[in-house]
């Protein structure tokens, strides 16, 4: 059996609990490592950026990315500390990375 | 961590929202479950003594004291991962975990009661993770 990670989903019913709907919202997501939380909401989203500065996180993401969001999600292999973006977001998630 | 806060807080307007999410400062939980039967192993511990979780919650109790955040909601929840097999545990570890540390008598138990003929069996860790929704403050 391979590593399975919170198959409850106790974590993507936790986020929408918090944020309520997703829909039409701008998000960045920083800390989105190998994409596992981000393809969960972005379905709901209007745009997603997911920043990440591990190279091989993120490159796991991009290669796992779902046709059907790869025009909605951007990924960037930054740290937030260099982020700049002139992009308004509804909502920032940091996804275990404070 | 605090300074991150801050810099978030500059890309939000105050209609807008951060969800912070981050593990507890509580040692996971490491089980093996046999059929219906669990056995509570002992727990994951993790080099630093989890420092960086309780960081997390003074940063965020610190920009909340200072009026640059208020908090709307939060919450907590089970975060758990399985595998049936030791080594597979340790490998995700190494990989994404990487100051956590199996005890070695937790390998070794975990080890026998997997090794048994149980079918139905599973390695199970249950870290407790935090989560709650800020809203950014500006003065009026």
């Amino acid at each position: 059996m391979p590593i399975r990670l919170d198959p409850e989903e106790f974590e993507i019913k936790a986020l929408f609990e918090a944020v309520g709907a997703f829909a039409g919202q701008h998000v960045l997501e920083v800390g989105c490592g190998d994409g596992r939380l981000t393809w969960r909401y972005a379905d709901e989203a209007a745009r997603v950026i997911a920043i990440d500065p591990d190279p091989a996180r993120l490159a796991r993401a991009v290669a796992a990315c779902p046709p059907r969001l790869r025009n909605r999600v951007e990924f960037r292999l930054e740290p937030l500390q260099s982020f700049t973006s002139g992009a308004g977001f509804d909502l920032v998630i940091l996804a275990w990375s404070l | 961590m605090v300074h991150a806060l801050e810099q978030i807080r500059r890309l939000l307007k105050p209609s807008e929202r951060l969800i912070d999410i981050h593990p507890m400062d509580r040692p996971p939980p490491v089980a093996v479950r046999l059929g219906p039967h669990t056995h509570r192993l002992g727990y994951l511990r993790e080099t630093d003594d989890s420092i960086e979780y309780r960081q997390a919650d003074a940063a965020v109790a610190q920009v909340v004291r200072e009026g640059l955040f208020a908090v709307e909601h939060t919450g907590e929840f089970p975060f758990r991962i399985y595998t049936d097999a030791v080594a597979e545990l340790q490998a995700y570890l190494a990989e994404e975990w990487k100051d956590a540390v199996l005890e070695d008598a937790v390998v070794q138990r975990a080890a026998e009661l997997l090794g048994g003929p149980e079918r139905d069996k599973e390695l199970i860790v249950q870290d407790h993770i935090h989560i709650a929704r800020l809203q950014p403050v500006f003065a009026s």
